[in-house]
C-alpha cells in the first residue's frame, strides 16, 4: 500500500498456471497470483474472563479491514500475527495410516507486553481457532481455510506469545462413554464399579465380558450408548445360554426370573432411546466366566451410513462422534465417509469395557490400523480415507515451476523391501477363555475360544528369494469381523507395496496448501512424473513453503 | 521569499495531541486510528467523501501538512481559527489536491505558518471507502545547510522472497516496497546541532518524524521526497571542525 506501483502493474507478476484462465480453480488462481501479497488471517473465539461473553479476536499478518460485503464485514484484523506453522501427517515411523496427526503454532508479536496477559483476560484453552490464507485485497470469506482447531497451550515470551494449536481431532478426545456407575446397588452398580465407566460395544464383537452390575440378581451390563442391534449369544464358560424374554420395561426386567441356563434381556431408555443393554442370568456358579457376543449399530436419519446394521470404520467414527462427542452431522464430510464406506465396507468390532478410559480418538486410532486414516481436513470436517495407491483425478497438478525442491525419502520401517507376509487380525475373542471352557462345548467352539485373535492376509513365499530383507508384517488392523475382509486387506496391502512405492518430499509455494491428506496430486518434473497421495503437508508461513510428503 | 532549498524535518506531530472527530467512520476504523502509529491502520469512512477534523484547543502555528496511507483520489486541508469552527474563512485552504497513487500520500507545505485551532482534511474518492492512515501536521525545522553527496532514496524490498526452483524458474512472494531516505549532513551549524537535531537525536529510534528532502518542490516530487517514518539507527553527531557538525539521518518509511 505504501510502496511503489501496484504489483500487478509490474511485468514480473505472473501466474504459473498455463491453463486457460476460465478453467483455473479460484483457489489455485489465488495461491499462484504473484501480483499480490499473501495474507494470513486468524480468528480466536475467546471467552472473556471471568464470566463471558465469548468474543472473537481477529489477527492477521498485515493490517486488514474486511470489506463491507465480507463475513465478517468491516472488521479490523490486528496485524500482530507474526508466525504460523502447521503440520498434519499420517506418516508414522513404521507405516502409514491412523489418525491424522495435526497441529499448528501461531505467534503474536509481544513487543510492549501487549499479549503477556492474554490468558488472564481471556480463557483461550479449548476455544475455536481458524486460520485462513488469501491475497491482500481478498475478502476474508473467500480465503482458503488452512487450519481449524483449538488452543491447546500458550506461552508468553518477551517478544512473542506463542499459541499451540491442535486440529479439530481434539473434538474426539472425549471418552467413548462419559457415563459412569453411581454405585448404590441395583442398576447403579456395586461400590466395586462405582465411578467406573459403563461399557460400550462398537460394531460386532465376540465373547466380551459384560460388566457385573447387580450380583444379587445376576445382572450384567453389555453396552451403554444408544443403539439398535442384537445379541448373538450369552455364554457361561463357553456354553451357550438360552434366550428367554426381552424387556423394555426395566421394572419387569428386574422382576424377571430366568431359570438356570437361560437369560433375559433388559433395554433401558434413559434418554428416550434404547441405550443401556443388560442381561440377567438364571444362575452363575462360582469360578465361571460370563461372556457375550453381539452386534450393535446406531442409526442416524439421513446419514446414509448405516444401512444394514453393519458398522464400518467410517460409521464407527460417525457414531462415536455423534453420540460420544456430541458432534453434529455438519462436523463430518459425509460424502467422504460414504465414499470410504463404499470402498471399504468391512465390518469391525471394538469393545470398550468398564476399566477403559479410551477416548473416541484412541478408539478410532485403533480401528484405523494401517489401512485407513481418519481425522479432520484443513477446514475441520472429519473424514475417513482408505490409504492406498493414488485414486481418482488429481486435485492439483504441480509443474516444475511449482516445485521448489524435491527429493526421495526413505520409506517407514518395515515397508522397504516390501513385506512378503501381511497378517491382518480378525474375529477377536475379547475374553481370555483358556482354562475356563466347560465340558460339552463343541470342538469347533473350543478351538475358537482358545485363540484370542485370528489372522488372515497374504503370503508370498517366493518374495524373500528376490528380496532377502523382505519382512513379515503383522498389521495394526485387528478389528475386522470377517476373515474374508482381513484376507482382502492383506492382499491389498501386499499389492500396494510390491508395486514399487516410494515416499517423496516435494517443497512447494503456498500452492501446496490445496491438497488434503489422502488426496491425489499429479507431479510433472523431470525427476519425477506421476500421481501421488499426500500423506503430510507441513506449512511454514515464514518460509512460504508447504512441504508435501507424497506417496508415489 | 520562497521556501529554502534545504531539507527540513517535522519532528513533533501536533496532530497526535489534538482531539479528532470524523464526519463518519467505520466501527473498526475509527477516527482515532490516524493517531495510531501504523500507517496501514486507517481511519475509514464508507462512501465517496468524508472529512476528519483536528481540534488543538487553541490557535497554533502550522506550516507543514502530510497525509499517509490514504484511501481516496483527492484530499484537501483547511486551517481555521478558534473563532471560525465552521471554516467560513479558513486561514489556509490547500484546495483539492490529487493523492499520489503510488505513495498514497498528499503533502502540503506553506512558506509561512498559518495560525488556527482547527485542521480539517477532506477526502474524496470513487468509494466504497475513503480514509487516512496517518495525519501529520506541525512546524518544520529547516537545516542550515543542504545534504552532502551520497544522499538518496532506496526503494527497499527486503521482505519480498524470491526462490529459484531446481529448474531455474523464480517464484515470488511479494511484499510491499518502502522508502528509506539516507541524508548525510556534513556542514551542520551549531545552532542546528544544539536545536532541533539534538531533539531528534534524543528521540532515538522510537520517535516518528516527517523528513522532507525537497521542501521547495511541489506535486509528485514533493511527495516522492517526503517520508514519514522512523530513524533506522541512533544518530552519531560528530564535530568535523570547530563549529561544524556532521551526522547522517536515515529514515525508514512507516508501514
Amino acid at each position: 500500500m505504501f510502496g511503489d506501483a501496484t504489483y500487478a502493474a509490474l511485468p514480473y507478476g505472473q501466474s504459473s498456471i498455463v491453463t486457460a484462465a476460465a478453467s483455473i480453480d479460484p483457489v489455485v488462481a489465488m495461491l499462484t497470483d504473484e501480483s499480490r501479497e499473501i495474507i494470513h488471517c486468524m480468528t480466536v473465539d475467546a471467552y472473556t474472563l471471568p464470566a463471558g461473553p465469548v468474543v472473537t479476536l481477529y489477527f492477521a499478518d498485515r493490517p486488514f479491514l474486511s470489506p463491507a460485503d465480507d463475513t465478517p464485514a468491516d472488521t479490523r484484523f490486528v496485524a500482530d500475527l507474526v508466525g504460523f506453522d502447521s503440520e498434519a501427517s499420517i506418516v508414522r515411523g513404521d507405516g502409514f495410516g491412523g489418525m491424522i496427526d495435526g497441529g499448528a503454532t501461531a505467534e503474536l508479536i509481544n513487543t510492549g507486553d501487549l499479549y503477556t496477559d492474554l490468558d488472564a483476560t481471556y480463557a483461550l484453552d479449548g476455544r475455536a481457532v481458524e486460520v485462513r490464507v488469501g491475497r491482500y485485497g481478498d475478502r476474508h470469506a473467500d480465503m482458503l481455510t488452512i487450519f481449524k482447531g483449538t488452543v491447546a497451550n500458550l506461552a508468553a515470551g518477551n517478544d512473542r506469545v506463542k499459541l499451540h494449536l491442535k486440529d479439530r481431532s481434539a473434538l474426539l478426545e472425549k471418552p467413548v462413554t462419559a457415563r459412569t456407575y453411581p454405585g448404590g446397588g441395583g442398576l447403579g452398580g456395586t461400590e466395586d464399579i462405582e465411578f467406573k465407566r459403563r461399557p460400550v460395544i462398537v460394531g460386532e464383537i465376540f465373547h466380551f465380558t459384560p460388566t457385573l452390575v447387580d450380583p444379587s440378581r445376576n445382572i450384567y451390563q453389555m453396552s451403554a450408548l444408544p443403539f439398535t442391534g442384537l445379541i448373538f449369544g450369552v455364554f457361561i464358560n463357553g456354553a451357550l445360554q438360552i434366550f428367554d424374554v426381552a424387556y423394555t420395561d426395566m421394572t419387569a426386567f428386574l422382576a424377571s426370573t430366568p431359570v438356570g441356563g437361560e437369560y433375559t434381556v433388559g433395554v433401558d431408555s434413559p434418554g428416550g432411546v434404547w441405550e443401556d443393554l443388560y442381561i440377567k442370568l438364571g444362575t452363575v456358579p462360582n469360578n465361571q466366566k460370563v461372556t457375550a457376543s453381539g452386534a450393535l449399530a446406531r442409526s442416524f436419519t439421513g446419514s446414509g451410513l448405516i444401512t444394514n446394521g453393519t458398522t464400518s470404520k467410517a460409521s464407527a467414527l460417525y457414531q462415536m462422534g455423534r453420540l460420544s462427542c456430541g458432534l453434529a452431522a455438519d462436523d463430518f464430510d459425509l460424502d467422504a465417509l460414504a465414499a470410504y464406506e463404499a470402498r471399504h465396507p468391512a465390518a469391525i468390532g471394538l469393545y470398550v469395557d468398564s476399566n477403559s478410559d479410551m477416548t473416541v480418538w484412541q478408539a478410532m486410532e485403533r480401528l484405523c490400523g494401517e489401512s485407513t486414516f481418519a481425522g479432520p481436513r484443513r477446514d475441520g470436517k472429519l473424514i475417513t480415507g482408505l490409504f492406498g495407491a493414488p485414486y481418482g483425478p488429481p486435485v492439483l497438478r504441480l509443474r516444475e515451476r511449482d516445485i521448489l525442491d524435491l527429493e526421495q525419502e526413505t520409506m517407514p520401517a518395515g515397508l522397504f523391501p516390501p513385506p512378503h507376509r501381511w497378517a491382518v487380525g480378525h474375529t477377536r475373542v475379547w475374553t481370555d477363555m483358556n482354562g475356563s471352557i466347560v465340558l460339552g462345548v463343541s470342538d469347533t467352539a473350543r478351538s475358537f475360544l482358545s485363540q484370542q485373535l485370528r489372522y488372515s492376509g497374504y503370503l508370498d513365499e517366493t518374495l524373500p528369494d528376490i528380496h532377502p530383507l523382505s519382512p513379515e508384517r503383522t498389521t495394526l488392523d485387528d478389528c475386522y469381523v470377517e476373515a474374508a475382509d482381513a484376507t482382502a486387506e492383506g492382499t491389498r496391502l501386499y499389492d500396494l507395496y510390491t508395486a514399487g512405492r516410494r515416499l517423496w518430499r516435494v517443497d512447494t509455494p503456498p500452492l501446496g496448501l490445496v491438497p488434503e491428506i489422502g488426496e491425489t496430486i499429479h507431479i510433472d518434473h523431470d525427476r519425477l512424473t506421476g500421481r501421488g497421495v499426500v500423506v503430510a503437508h507441513p506449512y511454514s508461513r515464514e518460509r512460504g513453503r508447504v512441504t508435501l510428503r507424497v506417496f508415489i | 521569499m520562497a521556501i529554502p532549498r534545504r531539507p527540513a524535518i517535522v519532528y513533533s506531530n501536533l496532530a497526535d495531541a489534538a482531539t479528532v472527530t470524523a464526519s463518519s467512520q467505520l466501527a473498526d476504523a475509527a477516527a482515532a486510528m490516524v493517531q495510531q502509529q501504523d500507517v496501514a491502520v486507517q481511519w475509514l469512512a464508507a462512501g465517496t467523501a468524508a472529512s476528519i477534523t483536528f481540534d488543538h484547543g487553541a490557535d497554533i502555528a502550522l506550516d507543514s501538512f502530510s497525509l499517509h496511507g490514504c484511501t481516496g483520489d483527492t484530499a484537501r486541508v483547511r486551517v481555521a481559527l478558534a473563532a471560525d469552527p465552521t471554516f467560513a474563512a479558513p486561514a489556509f485552504d490547500s484546495g483539492v489536491t490529487a493523492i499520489d497513487s503510488h505513495y498514497l500520500q498528499a503533502t502540503w507545505l506553506r512558506e509561512a505558518a498559518a495560525t488556527g485551532r482547527y485542521v480539517k482534511y477532506d477526502l474524496a474518492g470513487s468509494g466504497p471507502r475513503v480514509g487516512i492512515g496517518r495525519a501529520v501536521h506541525g512546524v518544520r525545522s529547516t537545516f542550515s545547510a543542504g545534504m552532502a553527496f551520497g544522499a538518496g532514496v532506496q526503494h527497499a524490498d527486503d521482505m519480498t522472497r524470491r526462490e529459484r526452483t531446481p529448474s531455474r524458474q523464480t517464484r515470488i512472494a511479494p511484499e510491499r516496497t518502502f522508502r528509506v531516505y539516507t541524508a548525510p549532513f556534513e556542514f551542520m551549524s551549531a545552532a542546528d546541532r544544539d536545536g532541533f537535531v539534538e531533539t531528534i537525536a534524543r528521540g532515538g529510534l522510537k520517535s516518528d518524524l516527517l523528513f522532507i528532502a525537497s521542501p521547495w518542490a511541489t506535486g509528485a516530487q514533493l511527495v516522492r521526497d517526503t517520508i514519514f517514518g522512523l530513524p533506522t539507527e541512533a544518530m552519531s553527531i560528530m564535530q568535523a571542525v570547530f563549529g561544524v557538525y556532521s551526522f547522517t539521518l536515515t529514515t525508514e518509511e512507516r508501514g
